[in-house]
């Protein structure tokens, strides 16, 4: 008898606390309902970026700045991964889930993108004229009407150890016999890797904007040796592009003996313990790799001849855009204004050291490793990769092949005559301007 | 209806009606799309593209013979290792800690297996790990490396598999034997080994089927695109590569519905296949 009363009770019990459940929800949906509603009163931003490393300066400091100077908007910065961005971004557009704003990537994709209409023209966007058309090219359609706001350029060059060079007694080499010279003397005293550079098959887009990009403008005569590529003239089998090769070719004796398998972060590692006299990197990652108190130097690509001037590749790294879909283009369009003034460049070049902004302003560059990198550039031929605009279009993409192509020939016997060879017949294959050049 | 039956539904329904949308629907669906470019029928034309083109049939001919060989070092290895370690904890040899051993071994399987490449590329890392020598670097030892760090984690499934049935078998017939003045080895060839041949046969088939399906510990170890030159690149590479695209290559869902349905259909034949010849014929010896 008391065992069932206190089934019942037990029963009752739970009945009770269903039913205050009950409530408790009819009255929190409601409640939630009203408080969306009041927030939709303000408009929200999401940009599309693959740059997830710069994500907490973004949230701690881009995006309060904009925010506070413009109450009602709120920006929700949605970054992907680097290898996945364009795939994922190119599903988003065909979904209609695409942010608002998009970061773009130069020429390639974003040419894709503004075929497909999925990015709005930006003619007449306030304060574009800060920006030189030679900037603005990687993001304009063919008769040249731009699509996003230029945001930042990048280079790719050695970071070298100070105190083994000092210890070592070696200089920063200027020419191709220095650097091999540099490289010969580090590996004969034994103690340390020569040279630190990533290649693993994951990791092989740096062997081609740090590698072949870095190392080839000198040889193929920067941007001309690019144009006669696109149009044709020149073979990638020719001399200019087959020494570009070589001159990649040449660091193999040097590179760790296990480089088949050291991805991008362990030669950063290699070097950062001080066990790589020189690392082959990008301005990028100047924070990681060079910070305070680090003793540690930047060298630029080296020349053949002494005296002869030197190519710096600029590579254009991204903008931003505004989704064709997007419901909130004005207030996008707002932002991307923003985007171009001084005030986001300066707070750009200080929390992100090593992305130079593109505007025309002067900015001032307080990171002195990042200073380092940008004087490279003096007196130097400045020139952007080769390949990125018309090639990077068809079927097999040119990036994937020569990143793959750069990639067994450093780590196999593949000699640059064979894997220029085996570029040119790629191209051959789909590229109509190539086509002849079998 | 009678009773049972309605209770029969009753309980099946839920299982039926995740297993419809969640792996008969999403299969149509990708058959169905496998025949289209964008929205137009354009019947097999996805399937000769891919039999034909120079450089997508080679990528899939080699990806497909790297799934052959993934799946006969998993199966040459892990079988074995699995019926000796399973051998061993039901002989009463292992006089303690049989509960210790049999946990150890299963625990690896359920790890994430981003953990799992994540270690292993650790422990032979010429960097930092034990071995001087580039595994995963080079292109005759990357796959059967990768191959073996997915044995070792999968291990429990056929040793939990097989110890089950050897504990099944009665004692009384091992003692028998044993009375009868049978050594362990002939015991073991002889009594055992007859008694879980069909499990050996389920075994071999789900490695097929899971080899032929495998995808992630190569993406996790080396991407979209798997090196060094595409050395172990699989199906299910493949497959993600031609669908979702990777890097600057765009993806091409019509095109990856297509590879994914000829890896449906190569996984079908297989088991098919092996159902009809080698199960049938495993007869269960009668006690």
């Amino acid at each position: 008898m008391v065992q069932t009363n206190y089934c019942d009770w037990e029963k009752m019990k739970i009945r009770k606390a269903s039913l205050v459940f009950a409530i408790g929800i009819s009255l929190i949906v409601p409640a939630s309902v009203l408080a969306t509603s009041a927030v939709a009163a303000t408009t929200t931003l999401t940009i599309e970026s693959w740059r997830g490393d710069d994500s907490v300066y973004w949230k701690k400091t881009l995006i309060p700045m904009y925010e506070k100077a413009n109450p009602g908007v709120k920006i929700v910065w949605a970054p992907s991964t680097s290898n996945e961005y364009d795939s994922a971004l190119s599903l988003r557009f065909k979904g209609k889930t695409a942010g608002d704003v998009i970061m773009c990537r130069p020429y390639g994709t974003t040419k894709t993108f503004i075929k497909n209409k999925n990015l709005i023209p930006l003619t007449g966007l306030p304060g574009l004229t800060n920006f030189t058309t030679q900037s603005m090219q990687s993001w304009s359609d063919a008769s040249g009407v731009p699509y996003c706001v230029p945001s930042a350029s990048v280079g790719a060059g050695f970071y070298y150890n100070k105190d083994i060079f000092k210890k070592l007694n070696l200089t920063p080499p200027k020419t191709q016999a220095e650097f091999i010279a540099v490289l010969e003397a580090i590996k004969k005293d034994g103690k340390y890797t020569p040279l630190a550079a990533a290649g693993t098959s994951a990791d092989s887009w740096a062997l081609d904007q740090m590698g072949l990009e870095l190392v080839g403008p000198y040889y193929w005569k920067g941007d001309a040796g690019g144009v006669a590529l696109d149009n044709g003239t020149r073979k990638a089998t020719d001399p200019e592009y087959l020494a570009a090769f070589s001159a990649l070719a040449s660091w193999k004796p040097y590179l760790p003996k296990t480089f088949s398998t050291m991805g991008y972060t362990d030669a950063e590692q290699l070097f950062i313990l001080g066990r790589a006299a020189i690392l082959v990197e990008g301005s990028w990652s100047v924070k990681e790799i060079a910070p305070p108190g680090k003793n540690v130097g930047i060298f630029g690509a080296p020349v053949a001849k002494a005296g002869d001037k030197p190519y710096v590749q600029v590579l254009a790294d991204h903008g931003f855009g505004v989704n064709s879909a997007s419901p909130n283009q004005a207030a996008a369009k707002k932002l991307l204004t923003w985007f171009t003034t001084k005030e986001f460049a300066q707070a750009y070049a200080t929390g992100l050291p090593g992305f130079f902004p593109l505007s025309k302003d002067k900015i001032t560059i307080d990171n002195p490793m990042a200073q380092a990198w940008l004087n490279l550039r003096d007196g130097a031929i400045v020139t952007a990769p080769i390949g990125m605009d018309k090639m990077n279009t068809g079927t097999p993409n040119f990036f994937s092949v020569m990143t793959n192509i750069l990639n067994v020939m450093m780590t196999t016997k593949k000699t640059p005559a064979e894997a220029a060879a085996d570029f040119q017949k790629s191209l051959s294959s789909w590229y109509p301007p190539q086509a002849k050049n079998k | 209806m009678s009773k049972r039956h309605r209770k029969l539904l009753l309980f099946t329904t839920p299982a039926l009606a995740f297993f419809l949308a969640f792996a008969v629907f999403p299969l149509i669906g990708t058959i169905y799309i496998s025949f289209y470019r964008e929205t137009k029928f354009v019947g097999l034309a996805n399937f000769k593209f891919l039999f034909t083109d120079e450089t997508l049939s080679s990528r899939f001919l080699s990806a497909f013979l790297h799934n052959c060989e993934f799946f006969i070092i998993a199966a040459a290895v892990q079988l074995p290792l699995a019926l000796l370690m399973a051998a061993l904890l039901t002989s009463g040899r292992v006089r303690r800690m049989t509960g210790f051993y049999r946990t150890i071994l299963f625990i690896p399987s359920t790890l994430s297996v981003v953990i799992v490449g994540f270690i292993w590329r650790l422990i032979i890392s010429p960097l930092w790990g034990i071995v001087d020598y580039p595994l995963l670097g080079e292109k005759a030892t990357a796959l059967p490396t990768i191959t073996l760090m997915s044995v070792w984690q999968y291990l429990g499934i056929p040793l939990v598999f097989l110890y089950s049935a050897l504990l099944a078998i009665p004692s009384n017939i091992i003692e028998a034997a044993r009375v009868d003045g049978a050594s362990d080895f002939r015991i073991f060839f002889r009594i055992k080994m007859p008694l879980i041949a069909p499990q050996i046969g389920i075994i071999t088939i789900l490695t097929f089927i899971w080899t032929f399906n495998g995808f992630d510990i190569i993406f996790a170890l080396n991407g979209g695109m798997p090196g060094p030159d595409f050395s172990t690149d699989v199906l299910g590479t493949l497959f993600y590569r031609t669908f979702f695209g990777w890097g600057a290559d765009q993806g091409d869902q019509n095109l990856g519905a297509a590879t994914a349905t000829v890896i449906f259909l190569i996984i079908l034949l297989g088991t098919a296949g092996y159902f009809a010849t080698i199960q049938r014929r495993l007869k269960v010896s009668q006690l």
